[in-house]
């Protein structure tokens, strides 16, 4: 890799963290009558980040997006940014899995979908075992999924256009 | 738009789909169990604890006069009641733990009780 590649690519992971952190925080202000449903529009830059630059640069992305939006929302060590950490960090990882172990059989949108899935199960998990310890909260988990693979569809198909364009752009 | 994705997408949506009503339709009987005993208090006291699944009518003394609680079938309602508004009358029957009939006015609360960490206790949001 040249001087002009790395500076290329660590100008473009720059660019697409500052995206995430803007998409995260600012979707932090929508107010929902359900206060659990989230898009997840910042999921769209990782997913992109893990199709045009791979595993390792995605986590720290996702990473990265969690910590600053923490801190920009005022939510860093709260309760919510505890959920929002598992759900993330676990939510990359398994969209990895699922791109290396489903090959050619699943494209942008259906890892999509598997991450929105886990990040939502991941959640309800981290929110059962740690915050509420309840079992009534897991009847939350036909709705979790279900507004999971709606918001995985969503951005499962802006990720297949923003990988599109990152790789046909010379930026 | 629809050339991008593969058949694979597409069954795993369907079968995620399918996963989350399944659960839908198993979960709450898992879950909510229904309670094994009715808790009655008026005026803040406890005054009669009683089987759930044994059918019975309760007359209950409250600030404003009798109210009549009935256990039928492992349910538990408040059938009449000398309040003005009749809230808890309407609010028909109770049978899962942790839920209540409550009349303000008259100060009684019925309570279904069972297993205790089951009872909804919390907010989250």
């Amino acid at each position: 890799m040249t001087v002009t590649e790395r500076t290329r690519k660590l100008s473009r992971l720059g660019l697409l963290l500052a995206l995430a952190t803007a998409i995260h925080s600012l979707e932090a202000l929508i107010p929902f009558s359900v206060g659990w449903f989230r898009f997840g529009f910042a999921n769209i830059i990782g997913l992109a980040t893990l199709y045009v630059f791979g595993f390792r640069d995605a986590f720290l992305l996702t990473a990265g997006r969690i910590l600053l939006g923490g801190l920009i929302s005022g939510q860093f060590g709260s309760p919510g940014f505890l959920l929002a950490t598992a759900g993330g960090l676990s939510s990359i990882v398994t969209m990895e899995c699922a791109r290396q172990l489903s090959g050619e059989r699943l494209s942008e949108l259906g890892v999509s979908v598997i991450g929105a899935v886990t990040h939502n199960l991941a959640q309800l998990l981290v929110a059962y075992v740690m915050l509420v310890k309840n079992d009534s909260i897991l009847l939350l988990a036909p709705v979790m999924i279900l507004s999971a693979i709606g918001a995985g569809v969503v951005n499962g198909i802006a990720a297949k256009f923003l990988i599109t364009r990152m790789r046909s752009s010379k930026f | 738009m629809f050339k991008y994705f593969k058949l694979g997408d597409y069954l795993l949506i369907l079968s995620l789909g399918l996963l989350a009503i399944v659960l839908m339709i198993l979960l709450p009987e898992r879950i909510i169990s229904s309670g094994n005993t009715v808790l009655i208090e008026s005026r803040n006291k406890l005054v009669g604890r009683y089987s759930l699944n044994q059918d019975r009518i309760v007359t209950v003394d409250g600030p404003l006069g009798k109210a009549k609680v009935r256990i039928k079938r492992g349910s538990v309602a408040i059938i009449s009641s000398p309040c003005p508004n009749q809230y808890c009358v309407n609010m028909g029957e109770s049978r899962s733990s942790g839920s209540a009939l409550v009349c303000v006015p008259n100060e009684i609360i019925v309570r279904v009780g069972g297993n205790e960490s089951k009872e909804l206790d919390a907010i989250s949001r």
